[in-house]
């Protein structure tokens, strides 16, 4: 005797019964598990995805507190505030890997080390520099696309009062953590903008001319602040 | 005389055309240097860049700023309005010619309400009628009909170019009711809309100055990568923003074999 199922009960003055054989009963029992389990699934979804734009939502957050801080008495302070941020947000030494190039592999530890850490002090610099006065801004983020090799592309807008600036980030995990590689503004990306110029100095005038020159911008972004 | 000219004029954006399309046939992998593949005349653009350096910093920006200290920003606006307004035929031209239909209607009806309600394009009524600017020009179009934008340029006066965007002189020029007008009233009014612009440029070339090692390939990236972006009306393909660290990932893992 074939077994009856009662799948769906229909709000009426008696239940319905529902005849079916047991493929059918275990494709729908298999259905309504998936569902069941979906917020779950849902849930991982979303906290992957907050994992993945965490790094971009706390430099905009620490940008903006940057700016309050307000004009250039304040400069020290912005980078005080900055400097922790920026190290944990962006994975300086991939970056510094990709802005050197080829000429990676010529150096020496010692000089791989110099160089990503007077990155990462240009870098804190040339943020504190920039945002030094709030007017209202605000950033928001606006999509996130899927790129190759797990990296993710966030597509966030900074409003000023008089302008709209497109900023982009393309994030990757290093060490299970959630890093900045490049920062894209309206439609300009900044390791572009760095490779090729870095890439002609030392071809030009060799490394050690690159650390005196980005030195050298350090010490004028401090003065004329 | 004007026939003349349209007729020297149109034989140039041939030439050019042709000039682009074949530098195009060289090759120009989207993956490979920018350095080597579109900057085949760097030493002559060096020079004119050199040059125009000089100018900017002994006569140009100068005037700029004077400009800026003795002229309030809502009339600095206006004046920006009116270079905007006059030179927009050639936005709407090119909207059509790239086959935006509804793009080169909305730009045809932002023209018109800013030449008319906008007394001549002096007050920009048609960002308030939220009928937003578009940038097309006809450098985007050939890019959009699939020729190479050959190597890169960069003009005296001008600054930085392509081979195909140079063509975008034509029409922009003949688009320009300016271009009619004679030397008495031409002269003054394209001074004004040089320093006009210079002025509008002086945050962005004192962000160069302080962010560029070497201002010349600083200015040369930076100009090509925001043609690119104007091209796909600001949404390239996301996967050349990858290339750089996919590159370093490939050489790594080539030093680990």
């Amino acid at each position: 005797m074939q077994q009856n199922h009662y799948l769906f009960i229909k709000y009426t003055n008696k239940p319905v019964e529902i005849k079916m054989n047991k493929i059918f009963v275990l494709t729908n029992r298999l259905f309504l598990s998936y569902f069941l389990f979906l917020p779950c699934h849902v849930f991982a979804a979303e906290m992957n995805y907050s994992s993945i734009i965490e790094p971009v939502l706390e430099l905009h957050k620490t940008l903006i507190e940057a700016m309050k801080l307000g004009e250039s008495e304040q400069f020290e302070k912005r980078v005080e505030l900055l400097s922790p941020v920026i190290k944990r947000s962006f994975d300086t030494s991939l970056i510094a890997r990709i802005i050197i190039g080829r000429a990676w592999i010529n150096l020496d530890e010692a000089q791989q080390d110099e160089f990503i850490n007077l990155f990462n002090e240009l870098t804190v610099t040339t943020y504190a520099d920039r945002f030094n006065n709030y007017n209202q801004e605000i950033f928001s983020t606006k999509s996130t696309e899927t790129l190759k090799n797990e990296r993710y592309l966030i597509r966030t807008e900074l409003k000023a009062a008089d302008d709209t600036v497109a900023l982009d980030y393309i994030v990757q995990q290093t060490d299970s953590q959630w890093k900045i590689v490049n920062v894209i503004a309206n439609g300009i990306s900044d390791l572009s903008l760095k490779r090729a110029e870095y890439a002609k100095i030392i071809k030009v005038s060799g490394f050690s001319a690159l650390v005196n020159k980005i030195t050298a911008q350090i010490a004028d972004i401090k003065k004329n602040d | 005389m004007i026939s003349r000219s349209i007729f020297v004029s149109i034989k140039l954006v041939i030439l050019s055309i042709v000039i682009a399309f074949f530098t195009g046939c060289a090759g120009n992998n989207i993956k490979q240097d920018v350095v080597h593949n579109t900057d085949s005349i760097e030493p002559a653009n060096r020079l004119f860049f050199d040059v125009n350096e000089s100018l900017d910093k002994n006569i140009f920006k100068p005037a700029a700023e004077a400009y800026v200290s003795v002229t309030p920003k809502p009339i600095r606006t206006t004046v920006t309005n009116f270079f905007n307004n006059i030179t927009y035929l050639n936005v709407v031209l090119n909207s059509f010619l790239q086959g935006k239909w509804k793009q080169g209607i909305h730009d045809s009806l932002r023209f018109f309400y800013n030449s008319t309600i906008g007394i001549g394009g002096l007050f920009d009524v048609s960002t308030a009628l939220e009928i937003s600017a578009h940038d097309e020009d006809f450098g985007q179009t050939l890019a959009v009909w699939g020729v190479d934008q050959g190597s890169y340029l960069y003009l005296p006066f001008f600054g930085p170019n392509t081979v195909r965007n140079t063509t975008n002189f034509v029409p922009s020029t003949l688009l320009n009711p300016l271009f009619y007008a004679s030397g008495i009233v031409l002269l003054p009014v394209t001074a004004l809309n040089a320093v006009n612009t210079r002025a509008n440029l002086l945050e962005a070339s004192n962000i160069r100055d302080e962010a560029a090692l070497d201002p010349y390939v600083f200015t040369r990236e930076a100009y090509l990568q925001q043609r690119e972006h104007l091209i796909f009306d600001g949404n390239p393909p996301v996967s050349k923003y990858d290339d750089f660290v996919l590159e370093t990932e490939q050489e790594s893992s080539l030093i680990i074999e």
